[in-house]
């Protein structure tokens, strides 16, 4: 029988491949607002850049003198539009309410999406709220200086750590290393607000909601930071060189404290962020205008929280 | 090496949610996630616009994609279902904004279409375009993902946000829908239903 869905799948279209003109003009938008982000924000409020990705081949972002010429000049750019703007508007025009308060409108009737999406927005505001600046500052910084201080001493082995197939034993010993490495990094995010992260954690633990999927990702949230707060101290370091002197052996490093400390943990981040399941494309995606229940604001610093693998 | 940005080497061994992942703190790394996907996506845009809109909406779908790719779960693996509901919510946006140049467009390509999937296939396709230019729009962007894009019941419910049941429910109804318009004995108009909820 020719059904519909048979007739319906041989109706569609043979389109072109895109022209090199809107190829070009797209990348062209793109790399616009890449530069724009690259300029204002370069460090952002994530730990350190990719290393987890690094070590399975994929090299850092390399940027030629050009294209480094380039960012240059957009930086620039964008910093004398940015204070351009701020002498035109000036200050009583900067910022309207705070990230971590609500809108102006009218209270959110109890119960309702946008009552829950401010429920489980509370123990990020505490949080944000209860941090200095110079904390804020120091947690964006701990993951970086503790990756750097752990590519410095992992480098001279990581050339053959890199060497392996993707299943190869070398490849396998390889992703426990860098576990180890992601793990000692986010406790390094973790330990410098450990009470005021404790306190929200214990907040999204305990938090009811109605909604499952706010249910899901409150829950997972928790689980994920306390997973690094938790979590006995890994010496990465010292565990790279363990390896080493073991020959590489995938079956020490499997059966060894710091390797299965690793492995375990970052099974429990998984488990945590499978939990958080479906709610970014659920607050995103629908047409039903759900992206308003939190800021964009709101939206960031939720997936920017120390020890949140996202 | 057609295709890939200055910036960055190719890197095919890496999944799309390692790299918005990296992309957070390098965010040149997703010059990699257009390269994967914007022949993909350009395509389906294509077919539901025609070339000349899609080139703007695809543009406009990765822009989008990047300045919201904090909140793409990285336990999606793929970037394409997430892709495919940035632009279909684009879609959507751009026929709420104007409803006449939406009809003048629907009727433009439908026009294109019926060239070239009759010269391609030989079936009916002024028949079977113009009843899904009828039908709901939820039920439409189900079955279209479906049908001509090869998603996943899964993974249409990633790219449009709603549970996989009520994808099913979308395709199921859709299907229904369909085929009775096809076999009924007049061709229904070319003409895009309005959005639910929208006045005419």
């Amino acid at each position: 029988m020719s059904d519909e869905l048979d007739r319906l799948r041989r109706a569609r279209p043979s389109v072109p491949p895109p022209s090199r003109h809107a190829r070009q003009s797209a990348q062209a938008r793109l790399d616009e607002r890449i530069a724009h982000e690259f300029s204002l924000a370069p460090s952002a409020t994530r730990g350190r850049p990719g290393r987890r990705g690094r070590r399975r081949g994929r090299g850092w972002p390399l940027t030629p003198p050009l294209a480094t010429a380039a960012w240059a000049a957009a930086s620039l750019l964008v910093v004398a539009i940015v204070a351009g703007a701020f002498l035109l508007l000036g200050p009583s025009h900067q910022g309207s309410a705070p990230a971590n308060s609500t809108p102006a409108s009218a209270a959110p009737a109890r119960g309702s999406l946008k009552a829950q999406a401010l429920e489980l927005w509370g123990p990020a505001a505490t949080f944000y709220a209860s941090i200095t600046p110079l904390k804020a500052k120091a947690i964006a910084q701990a993951p970086k200086l503790a990756g750097q201080r752990i590519s410095a001493c992992q480098a001279p082995y990581l050339h053959h750590l890199d060497s392996g197939t993707v299943t190869s034993d070398i490849a396998k010993v390889n992703t426990i290393d860098q576990d180890a490495e992601e793990m000692e990094a986010m406790e390094a995010a973790v330990q410098v607000a450990s009470p005021q992260l404790r306190v929200a954690t214990r907040a999204w633990a305990q938090l009811t909601l109605a909604n499952p999927t706010m249910q899901g990702f409150s829950r997972g949230l928790a689980d994920q930071i306390n997973a690094s707060l938790n979590a006995p101290h890994i010496d990465a370091c010292r565990f790279v060189r363990q390896i080493v002197a073991h020959g590489y052996s995938l079956a020490w490093t499997q059966a060894s404290h710091d390797g299965r400390l690793a492995t375990a943990w970052w099974a429990t981040v998984l488990r945590a962020g499978k939990r958080q399941g479906m709610f970014w494309p659920w607050l995103q995606n629908g047409a039903i205008g759900r992206e308003h229940l939190l800021t964009v604001e709101q939206q960031k610093k939720l997936t920017a929280m120390p020890g949140e693998i996202s | 090496m057609d295709g890939v940005g200055l910036l960055m080497p190719v890197r095919n061994d890496v999944t799309d949610a390692s790299l918005i992942a990296e992309s957070l703190s390098s965010p040149q790394s997703f010059s990699a996630i257009f390269d994967r996907h914007f022949a993909v996506i350009h395509g389906y845009l294509a077919r539901r616009v025609g070339a000349a809109a899609a080139d703007d909406l695809a543009a406009e779908t990765f822009v989008i994609a990047f300045e919201r790719r904090p909140t793409f779960s990285t336990s999606a693996g793929s970037a394409r279902p997430w892709l495919f509901g940035i632009a279909t919510n684009l879609l959507r946006n751009q026929w709420r904004a104007d409803r006449r140049a939406d009809l003048a467009v629907m009727a433009l390509t439908t026009t294109e279409r019926e060239r070239t999937a009759t010269r391609d296939s030989g079936v009916d396709a002024h028949e079977v375009l113009a009843a899904v230019a009828a039908l709901d729009p939820d039920q439409r962007d189900a079955l279209l993902l479906y049908a001509w894009e090869g998603l996943s019941y899964e993974e249409i419910a990633d790219a449009l946000g709603v549970a996989v049941g009520t994808v099913r429910s979308r395709i199921s109804r859709g299907r229904g829908r369909l085929r009775e318009m096809l076999e009924a004995p007049e061709t229904p108009p070319i003409i895009a239903r309005d959005e639910p909820g929208e006045s005419s």
